[in-house]
């Protein structure tokens, strides 16, 4: 019988929190291939990060072997996904290297924005779809709801769907049975031109980079010479192997099969997420469909802070940027802050993961300046220019118009948030295209909104308003004219750029008054009076004062108390730590971070 | 251990009462209502725990007795008479020590007579100085701060002592008193009540007088009131102009602001000093021994801080051990930066000396060099501090010169943040 009839290639989706990652380890753990005493919560998120914040990033991908009823032994090989919105293409390619899709729902929960997301994709990428119910040994589990939402919204049979608890174990084996049916064995031929997807790439200290790939046609194995379709360079490959998820090296890959190679590649960057691989000597004429080369959403500058070396900080970008094709970044200097990185992310998750690695893995004091989209201004003289940096925005008398990226957001939530949600999303020139009821209390809203609006805190925004209900899904669709202001802030009269900000023109009064109100707040009082301004151009459009300060004096030490006394002292000096240094005036470091967290109810 | 290089000071020994007639809205101290029997049992504790301080024989020599609270007039003539004997008993304390009582008016006794025979056997006891615990001449005010007394009774108290013999007496006015706001609305600002207030007390001419800013604690009454919206705090403007015009008129009226809460007359004819000995040990590093529930000392360069509970002051006592619960011995640092920021509370400034003297070293002739280069010293160990010093004394709130340094008047006012540099 063909080999490839008992192979399974397969990924789980699912939203955040409903159980993909657990549901992950319930398999390994059943399959045997890791001892249960080498278990770690959720294996396949293997940063800290990932497992503190239980959503994964970076793939891992696993070999199981699982006896069925019917006697056979079978290949399973799950492909995890990254499970944020930021990593969209991400999760195409891995899904794209799968035949079919493991769907977890949350039968307590139902289906959110993000499944539907992620349904999309695996359904573009032709899989078939098993709907399971996690969460079954929850009491407030509500499986026949659920099933129904999941028919009517998604369109798929949940007729069928296995319950099961990731948690427990309860259903598993029912689950393996069913995926065994319903999802396809893969198609391909080992004699074919080679023809291999890389869904994933992770650069290791000792082999280099190592490639996740999907073998569609043909075979590899060690010693060949490949072939990067994309980019046209050429490897030995040095070793190839199954993923158990360790690596456990094998004779060859063949079409049908999942596994890594490795082929002294330097960098990441080499072997990116959707690139065919080939044979040097006999290539395929064709790469495989879906290749797009990695843009950066959302910048923000990263300067070292007071005490912090430009190299230290150097270095971790450079090794953080070997592992992680979707990070760049470029010197930049500042007046304020000195010299220092401006990086460019997927979207804001990527950027606060690898922002909190800086200082998690590489023990680096960074300061981060506010996140900005790339803004492409078209010149009078007809250039266009892209500006991630505002303070890079020409003068406004050579800007012909500025264009701004514009997303689309599909907004999920319980129909009684609908309009404080919708009020939120008209703060942030949001425009509505539609709103469709997917069953009779949830709602899906599908806004056009500028990217720009989404990045600072709508997050945040949203979750606030809908006590954490409603889930956004976004997708870059077009960039927009617009008309977009620079917006200064001088600290004593000193221009201080690493907070200016590019805003809508009308907006400009408003966020003037609000930024200068925060910082008033945020910057400590001094031995004289601080002038806080917000200016575009020449024109100062709302001014705040710091007053100096009159008091700080506790006049008691409380019958000898001296140690209260000297800590409360101690956590004053402490604070004046995390403070930078601008001409005369001290601010916190936060406040190029926190500076436009406004609250929309204000 | 950590033990200045030159002066060898006499060590203060505090005692703490911790009961009170009732609880004060604004009071943070380790301070509650009890039963005479509870009262008698802690006494005991009490004298159990001087002697467990016997074992050295003496060796710590003292020139003063506080006994601080809570309300330390609440105790009988007798016990304070048994507590003094017992401490005159286990340490060598010098026969001109000062012992101070803190009394509050209305607790002395309930009826003149009374009240005199209270003082003059408090008096014959040893006790020499009298801090009383005024607060305000406002009886609306007394009675916002929760106190029981009215200004009625600080008068009647005041004239009662000189003639049982007191002649070192102090008197604590607080200032910047929180309104409340369901009270009706007063005349005066709050400035102006406490204006009224310290001309009030100067005319009662005690001999010492403590100024403090209320201070909204935790766990007051005040602290949840003003959480829930039902207290007008006083602005950090009205606070300092208040403290300022105070010091002013104590100093028109011969005080001299000795430090920064503090204000003695000139030493009298009899040569007297009326700075509190006492609380001057706080300042310059000495030694103190605390004694009671929640007291803190200073011993060698070791601080320790008795237990807060009297549960577990009682059962510790019994059992024969010091109910110590927390001992933490100072490092070099430590002890300089402590000489720094307690020394800037008084008028004269922290000298150099007195900073650097903790610095550690076998060589005498090392010890010998610091004791001679105390400014250059100084400013070499505080390197990173001076760029910022210099700056506070630019803008008119520090004096640096050749011996020390010192807060200016306006320096007072932001001390907190200057000290900060030194810790």
């Amino acid at each position: 019988m063909n080999y490839l009839q008992n192979i399974r290639n397969f990924s789980i989706i699912a939203h955040i929190d409903h159980g993909k990652s657990t549901l992950a380890d319930r398999l390994i753990e059943r399959t045997g291939l890791v001892d249960k005493r080498d278990m770690k919560e959720q294996y396949l998120d293997n940063m800290d990060i990932e497992r503190e914040r239980g959503i994964t990033i970076k793939l891992q991908t696993t070999r199981l072997s699982y006896k069925a009823k019917d006697g056979q032994d079978y290949i399973l090989n799950l492909v995890d996904t990254p499970g944020h919105v930021d990593f969209n293409y991400e999760v195409s390619r891995s899904l794209a290297a799968c035949d079919g899709a493991v769907l977890v729902v949350d039968a307590t929960q139902g289906v959110e924005a993000q499944t539907l997301g992620n349904v999309y994709l695996a359904l573009d990428e032709d899989l078939e779809i098993l709907p399971v119910l996690n969460k079954m040994d929850l009491d407030s589990a509500r499986p026949e709801e659920v099933r129904a939402e999941i028919e009517e919204v998604i369109g798929l049979d949940a007729s069928e769907a296995p319950e099961i608890s990731a948690k427990t174990g309860m259903g598993i084996d029912n689950m393996l049975e069913k995926l065994i049916e319903v999802i396809p064995p893969p198609t391909g031929d080992p004699n074919a031109r080679l023809k291999a997807l890389i869904f994933d790439s992770y650069y290791d200290t000792y082999k280099g980079v190592v490639i996740y790939t999907r073998i569609f046609d043909g075979k590899i194995k060690k010693g060949d010479d490949i072939k990067m379709m994309s980019t046209g360079k050429n490897y030995e490959v040095t070793e190839v192997g199954y993923c158990i998820p360790g690596m456990l090296p094998a004779e060859e890959l063949k079409a049908g099969e999942v596994g890594y190679i490795c082929g002294s590649i330097k960098q990441v960057a080499d072997a990116r997420v959707g690139d065919t691989i080939t044979l040097a000597e006999n290539p395929t004429e064709k790469p495989l469909k879906g290749y797009k080369k990695a843009q950066s959403m959302v910048y923000c500058g990263i300067f070292p802070a007071d005490g912090e070396k430009y190299e230290n900080v150097k270095d971790a970008l450079e090794k953080l940027q070997v592992n992680d094709a979707a990070f760049n970044f470029e010197p930049e200097s500042s007046a304020a802050l000195g010299f220092g990185f401006r990086c460019g992310f997927l979207g804001l998750l990527h950027m606060d993961v690898i922002i909190e690695r800086l200082a998690r893995e590489f023990d680096l004091d960074v300061i981060t300046t506010l996140p900005s989209v790339v803004y492409k201004v078209i010149m009078k003289d007809g250039q266009v220019l892209d500006i991630q940096n505002p303070s890079n925005l020409p003068s406004p008398t050579e800007i012909a118009h500025i264009e701004e990226p514009i997303v689309r957001a599909d907004i999920m939530t319980p129909n009684e948030h609908v309009g404080s949600i919708m009020s939120l999303c008209q703060n942030r020139r949001g425009k509505l295209i539609h709103m469709e009821y997917m069953t009779k209390t949830r709602v899906q809203l599908h806004y056009e909104i500028p990217l720009n609006e989404v990045i600072y805190d709508f997050f945040d925004a949203l979750k606030s308003r809908t006590r954490g209900y409603a889930s956004l899904d976004y997708e870059f669709i077009r960039y927009e004219q617009s008309k977009l202001v620079k917006l200064d802030i001088l600290l004593n009269r000193e221009l201080i750029d690493a907070l200016s900000v590019i805003v809508p023109e009308e907006q400009a009064a408003s966020k003037g008054r609000g930024i200068c109100e925060k910082l008033k707040d945020i910057i400590p009082r001094h031995q004289f009076e601080v002038p806080i301004q917000a200016a575009v151009g020449q024109k100062i459009i709302a001014r705040e004062t710091v007053r100096a300060y009159r008091k700080d004096v506790l006049a008691k030490c409380y019958g000898g108390d001296i140690s209260r006394k000297k800590k409360l002292l101690e956590k004053q000096k402490a604070g004046k730590k995390r403070m930078r240094q601008f001409g005369s005036v001290t601010v916190p470091q936060e406040a190029f971070t926190e500076v436009l967290k406004l609250d929309d109810g204000k | 251990m950590m033990e200045s290089n030159f002066k060898v000071r006499k060590a203060g020994i505090y005692v703490h009462i911790p009961f009170c007639v009732q609880k004060c809205n604004y009071c943070a101290f380790l301070s509650a209502p009890a039963s005479e029997e509870v009262r008698l049992k802690y006494v005991e504790a009490l004298l159990q725990e001087i002697y467990l301080y016997s074992a050295g024989k003496k060796a710590i020599e003292a020139d003063s007795i506080y006994f601080g609270g809570g309300t330390p007039s609440l105790l009988t003539p007798e016990q304070i008479e048994a507590i003094i004997y017992k401490i005159r008993e286990t340490f060598a304390v010098t026969g001109d020590a000062e012992i101070t009582l803190e009394a509050n008016p209305g607790t002395l006794g309930e009826d003149e007579r009374a009240i005199f025979d209270k003082l003059l056997k408090l008096k014959q006891a040893g006790v020499n100085r009298l801090s009383l615990g005024v607060q305000s001449m406002n009886d609306k005010t007394l009675k916002t701060l929760g106190r029981i007394h009215s200004s009625a009774d600080v008068i009647r108290d005041i004239e009662i002592a000189r003639k049982a013999g007191f002649n070192n007496i102090s008197m604590d006015i607080i200032i910047s008193i929180p309104r409340v706001y369901t009270d009706s609305p007063m005349a005066q600002t709050t400035e102006e009540i406490s204006i009224t207030d310290i001309k009030k007390i100067i005319g009662l001419e005690p001999e010492h007088i403590s100024c403090y800013s209320l201070q909204l604690e935790e766990g007051t009454t005040f602290y949840q009131m003003a959480e829930q919206g039902l207290l007008k705090e006083v602005s950090d403007i009205e606070d300092r102009s208040t403290y300022q015009e105070i010091c002013k008129i104590l100093k028109q009226n011969g005080y001299e602001h000795y430090e920064i809460s503090n204000f003695a007359r000139k030493k009298s004819a009899k040569d007297i000093d009326f700075r509190s000995r006492h609380n001057s040990k706080y300042w310059n590093m000495s030694d103190y021994v605390g004694l009671g529930v929640g007291a803190s000392g200073f011993l060698k360069g070791r601080r320790y801080k008795n237990v807060s509970s009297i549960d577990k002051y009682i059962s510790s006592i019994l059992e024969g051990r010091k109910p110590i619960e927390e001992t933490y011995i100072n490092t070099e640092h430590d002890s300089i930066s402590e000489s720094v920021f307690t020394g800037l509370r008084r008028k004269e400034g922290i000298a150099y000396e007195e900073a650097v003297c903790f610095l550690r070293s076998d060589n005498p002739k090392i010890i010998e060099n610091i004791k001679n280069n105390s400014e250059t010293v100084f400013w070499q160990y505080y390197d990173d501090a001076r760029k910022e010093a210099e700056e506070f004394e630019a803008n008119g709130y520090l004096v640096i010169d050749r011996e020390g340094i010192r807060f200016t008047e306006s320096g007072i006012d932001i001390s907190n943040k200057i000290m900060a540099l030194f810790v």
